[in-house]
């Protein structure tokens, strides 16, 4: 029996030795929380398949070692006086992996082609972001189930010049533009190829061609993505990394015990783990780019109350939650813009050029309570606090929430809990809920990603808050072409918002992230791709 | 086999793909009925989600995507996922995580079941005393603890601690990455399946056949054998059925935690994003796989216990 | 045949003693069916210590909450996390709520799902597995199919639905309980009752003309009993556990109710950074699950007259 026993655990130590040998030194593995979707930059929806899509393929703008926007797959990016025409020269060494060159043509069909297949982010290139021309019109069409003509594709205004030429214009002038051509969907897309693999571009390794800093050689859904350093790469010098591993691990524990094993260089964790880690020099803090807030119904007449909403947000100890409860780096929301999201003309955040508008106070909060309670002519009022329990930390708000709000005289909260799916798209949707624990994240680095979300008729104003001054300066914030004064604008937009409580902010999410101290220039954004691999080294 | 049994067992046949239509339609209309849209990016304009919907044909109605759903589904074409995989085969999915969650399901039933039996046997053989107890505890202990307690555990000691085990599955390295999740799915299966064996074992033992096999001077092999464990059988059977079939279509907790890419976890996603094709797909796995286990188990009845005869049915 | 020759020797025999002792019965108290049964479970030590610990989680999950100066849902930071220690008997949990309070607060609702079960079980499942089993036939085919369709459809699509039309509570989860709990006992009941209808005695009482009620409740019902109460003692860990499971899918108890999955389940993350916060629920869960197996088996011996002398 002995015997037995020693040679069943030498047999699994030589197994799992030879395990470990399989993969080259000079190997980076991240592991992922949530799974790649989809590498057709046409249907892309999701930061996984943006962090997967990116190591494969580059834009016409990309992020340089610090994570500022430069020039990518263009050498030049240019803007007319008016601001109404970018022209972008492409690079000739820009290549795709099977030795094409970057066209301008590349970036015009897939541009198309995100109209022609209905893609998820085609609304990206109407009015109020990308404000191409021609794009709106094809937008409201679709909007409309209408058919598309090939006119109304003809009538986009984005042109290729000559091959490496590629000319785009606006309705308005976009300042973000360069900034929005890092964003996935506007991605270029090698036609011949494309069409060859027909439905199937972009669902497997095979089926996918690149012109980045990685070629993708092995993809399995559910598990594992694997890349390998591209050599026609055009910047290929500063790809320090023969190999990235994506490693699709759900459970934050069993993530931490595998980076703690050695065998991934990068996992995230969540609020339970952060006490055991939190003193390592592997342990990291990352902004997630997401706002947590809660969305008020208006329709339901005790929350239509200023003072009641007041009350709700004055009894909401933010800094007690975040440092104590949540620990994983989020910080307190101040406003309904996050923290680090754009940037004025003149260089400082938009948080720092705004006013704080959350505080904790309870004593005010129940003052608040008790003259909202006398304008409604009530003794004690019940809300409804939806949350889903297949989001976290979602369950640890609502927990937080539900306990803060209890602790008023004359609220009663009842917690209704179900999915994601359901309170978004169903509860919410119909209008079914009082308050719902709901979070956002940026499509862009403009505040506007933020502040639509409140326009009277906004798809997501699911609360239906409506206020007529806030519609103007919107309007406004839309055709302004002077940088400042847009940017003045949307800061009068928040304060209105804010001061309505229309929304009521809690938190901007952190991640707590454990990290090979031994790897450096892993490039982190908010907003578009979360993780860029390009600059990775290890030492 | 005579030819009323085969044409008992034809006729079963029959039955069960009646009952699999229906389960079909049910499992249909349920999924058509989820709450939201398949088209779920929170950021689509309603016109916009109408327009993708359109795309996939889901504005039609109910049964022209019913009618329309079954055609294609006997070519193999399971449809496309709309969210977790955009646009990737469905068929292909399940199929790469079925048969991983099939393999494990059913060497975990294996080893399961030669242990537990081994345990319950050994158990009731030397009823009342410290051995029965210690074996008795021990399944009581498995029955009581849950399966994903039992993967942490072994995840902490076996990778984390002693390091000899890798923390998640990999396809490169299929055999030792098997052993972590094949263990904690089998811990159950050995905590009933013993349980079961020796309460049966007990009765069958204690039965008057019994002690007249011994009178006549059988070799205590051959009753043990042939007599106390063919009749402790049924019971066995009946438990084992459902549990291979749970094991097989995979249990979402132990996968999760073992980062294995089997159909467990791809349900529990599919339904957590309303990806319907693959909940359908799934779903319709899982109820064929269950209805075929039905069929054999009530074969199997007859085979071994004689007296559970076959064409009684009619 | 060959003959006998046998002989009789004087001390082949031995004197017994009084006749008129041998004629005198020795009659020992007439005791009902149910007392004979108590006091062959009450000889059975296992099963005695069972029952005193169910009554101690009982009484602890009624007590323990009025007693203590801590409120389940009281959070407070400041004390998040702290080790067992004499203030907080079970420590804390990471919102700085009191896990004793916690625990037996959850142990009172999760032995409100066992009893619940058991009802289902019982009511549901047996009797369901005794019809289909007894008539067989036509009449078992339906059954079957119908328990097949029921059982072949994934639970969670089912409690997705659910959700549409429910908010989550405690009585939802009675509905998704009853939706799949009666069927692992309808399988077995049935099962037992196919092995047992086919006995000679079944066939006597039949010839006696017995009616089918009869034969189903007085003659097959008292043979399974064992195979039965082995069931739903089965059954109670799984149907504690498939709330936990509801809870984690969003059709469990609402924030911030706790039970002994849920808490299991919270603690669970927790593992490697507070292993107390686990321990202590699967602890008291598995001393449950353990005390209703024993007293489980020792119903089964009691009940059961086959056994008894095993």
């Amino acid at each position: 029996m002995k015997k037995l026993i020693s040679l069943i655990v030498t047999a699994l130590m030589s197994l799992s030795l030879a395990a470990c040998g399989s993969s080259s030194e000079n190997t980076y593995v991240y592991s992922s929380e949530l799974d790649i979707k989809n590498l057709d930059s046409t249907d892309a929806d999701d930061g996984c398949s943006f962090t997967a899509l990116h190591a494969v393929i580059d834009g016409l703008m990309t992020l340089d070692a610090d994570g500022n926007v430069t020039t990518g797959v263009a050498e030049k990016s240019e803007v007319s006086d008016d601001g109404l025409t970018h022209t972008y020269t492409i690079r000739d060494d820009a290549k795709w992996a099977n030795g094409d060159d970057v066209t301008a043509n590349d970036f015009v069909y897939a541009w198309k082609r995100i109209f022609k297949n209905v893609g998820n982010y085609y609304y990206m290139f109407g009015t109020g972001i990308a404000s191409i021309e021609g794009a709106t019109e094809m937008c409201d069409k679709l909007d409309n189930g209408e058919e598309l003509t090939d006119a109304d594709f003809d009538a986009m205004a984005v042109k290729a010049v000559d091959d490496k030429t590629l000319e785009v214009k606006t309705t308005v002038p976009v300042q973000f533009f360069d900034e929005l051509m890092t964003f996935p969907c506007f991605y270029p897309i090698n036609e011949a190829f494309c069409e060859e693999q027909g439905d199937q571009y972009g669902k497997s390794a095979d089926t996918i061609l690149g012109n980045g800093a990685f070629v993708m050689t092995n993809w399995e859904p559910g598990s594992v993505a694997e890349f390998e350093k591209s050599d026609s790469y055009y910047n290929a010098d500063t790809v320090k990394v023969d190999n990235v591993v994506m490693k699709l691990v759900q459970d934050p524990a069993t993530a931490a015990a595998s980076y703690e094993n050695g065998e991934t260089d990068f996992a995230a964790i969540n609020s339970d783990l952060v006490d055991k880690y939190s003193s390592e020099d592997y342990y990291k803090i990352v902004n997630d780019g997401y706002l947590f807030y809660l969305s008020i119904n208006f329709e339901n007449e005790d929350l239509a109350n200023l003072n009641v909403r007041k009350a709700l947000s004055l009894a909401i100890n933010r800094d007690d939650l975040c440092e104590n409860v949540l620990k994983d780096g989020s910080q307190v929301a101040r406003g309904f813009i996050p923290t680090g999201l754009s940037l004025s003309p003149s260089g400082t955040d938009f948080r720092d050029d705004s006013k704080d508008y959350t505080s904790y106070d309870v004593s005010a909060a129940q003052e608040a309570l008790d003259a909202g309670l006398k304008e409604l002519g009530k003794s004690e009022i019940t809300l409804r606090l939806l949350y889903g329990t297949d989001e976290s930390p979602m369950d640890i708000m609502a927990t937080y929430l539900q306990n803060a709000f209890s602790e008023l005289d004359g609220l009663n909260i009842e917690m209704v809990a179900t999915t994601k799916q359901d309170r978004i798209y169903n509860k919410q949707k119909n209008g079914d809920f009082d308050i719902a624990c709901t979070r956002w994240g940026p499509d862009y680095a403009d505040p506007t990603t933020y502040l639509t979300l409140a326009i009277t008729g906004n798809s997501n104003n699911y609360g239906h808050y409506e206020s007529a001054d806030y519609d103007a300066l919107m309007d406004k914030v839309a055709v302004e072409t002077d940088a400042q004064t847009r940017w003045d604008y949307m800061i009068q937009a928040e304060e209105i918002l804010m001061n309505d409580l229309g929304y009521i902010p809690v938190f901007e999410k952190g991640t707590a992230t454990l990290q090979n101290p031994n790897v450096s220039g892993l490039i982190i954004r908010p907003v578009g791709v979360p993780y860029t691999f390009q600059y990775v080294e290890i030492k | 086999m005579s030819k009323s049994t085969l044409k008992y067992i034809g006729k079963r046949l029959l039955i069960s793909i009646a009952t699999l239509f229906i389960i079909l339609v049910v499992l249909f209309l349920m999924v058509k009925f989820l709450p939201g849209s398949p088209i779920n990016n929170e950021k689509l304009s309603a016109g916009a989600r109408a327009a993708i919907e359109a795309k996939y044909g889901l504005d039609k109605p109910i049964p022209v995507q019913f009618v329309y759903y079954v055609k294609s589904m006997l070519t193999g074409d399971f449809g496309v996922s709309y969210n977790m995989y955009k646009d990737m085969k469905v068929a292909t999915l399940v199929g790469k995580a079925a048969k991983i969650s099939f393999m494990y399901g059913i060497i975990a039933v294996i080893i399961g079941t030669i242990i537990g039996m081994a345990l319950g046997v050994f158990a009731a053989l030397h009823k009342n005393t410290i051995w029965d107890t210690l074996a008795t505890a021990l399944s009581v202990l498995g029955v009581s603890i849950p399966s994903f307690v039992f993967a942490m555990l072994i995840l902490i000691v076996f990778a984390s601690k002693l390091k000899i085990l890798p923390t998640g599955y990999s396809s490169r390295n299929a055999i030792v990455s098997s052993i972590m999740p094949i263990s904690a799915l089998s811990v159950g299966v050995i905590a009933n399946v013993a349980r079961f064996t020796r309460t049966e074992m007990v009765s069958v033992l204690n039965s008057e056949y019994m002690t007249l096999a011994k009178a006549k001077g059988l070799d205590r092999k051959t009753l043990i054998m042939k007599h106390a464990l063919r009749n402790s059988l049924i019971p066995v059977i009946t438990i084992l059925g459902p549990i291979l079939v749970n094991l097989m279509t995979g249990t979402m907790v132990v996968e999760k935690i073992c980062s294995v890419p089997g159909l467990g976890k791809l349900l529990v996603n599919s339904i957590t994003s309303n990806d319907i094709n693959i909940i359908l797909a799934c779903s319709f796995l899982y109820a064929a796989m269950y209805i075929i286990m039905m069929l054999i188990i009530d074969v199997s009845y007859g085979i071994i216990d004689p007296r559970i005869r076959l064409g009684k049915d009619e | 045949m060959e003959e006998l020759n046998i002989e009789f020797l004087a001390d082949d025999f031995e004197f017994v003693g009084d006749k008129q002792d041998i004629t005198i019965d020795q009659v020992l108290p007439s005791k009902p069916a149910w007392k004979d049964a108590i006091d062959r479970f009450c000889k059975n030590k296992g099963a005695v210590i069972g029952l005193i610990c169910i009554a101690i989680i009982i009484l602890f999950a009624i007590f323990a909450p009025m007693i203590s100066k801590w409120e389940f849902d009281d959070i407070n930071t400041a004390l998040a996390n702290i080790k067992p220690c004499a203030q907080h008997i079970f420590g804390t949990d990471s919102y700085g709520r009191d896990l004793f309070v916690r625990t037996w607060k959850g142990t009172r609702i999760s032995l409100f799902i066992a009893c619940v079960a058991i009802v289902i079980d019982v009511v549901v499942g047996m009797i369901y597995g005794l019809i289909s089993g007894y008539f067989g036939g036509k009449v078992d085919a339906i059954m079957q199919r119908f328990q097949e369709i029921v059982n072949s459809i994934p639970t969670l699509v089912v409690l997705t639905l659910l959700l549409m039309v429910m908010k989550s509570s405690l009585f939802t989860i009675i509905v998704a309980l009853s939706f799949t709990e009666w069927i692992g006992m309808s399988r077995i009941t049935r099962a037992q009752v196919l092995k047992i209808k086919e006995e000679e005695f079944v066939l006597a009482s039949r010839t006696l003309g017995a009616s089918s009620f009869f034969i189903i409740f007085k003659e097959i019902l008292p043979n399974i009993y064992s195979q039965l109460i082995i069931m739903v003692m089965m059954s109670i860990p799984n149907a504690i556990f498939y709330e936990a499971y509801l809870s984690f899918v969003g059709l469990g108890l609402p924030i911030p109710a706790a039970s002994l999955g849920t808490l299991i389940n919270d603690g669970f993350d927790k593992i490697t950074v507070y292993p107390y916060q686990m321990v202590i629920p699967v602890v008291v869960f598995s001393i449950l699950m353990l005390s209703f197996n024993l007293v489980g088996d020792g119903l089964r011996d009691a009940l059961d007259p086959t056994m008894k002398e095993m």
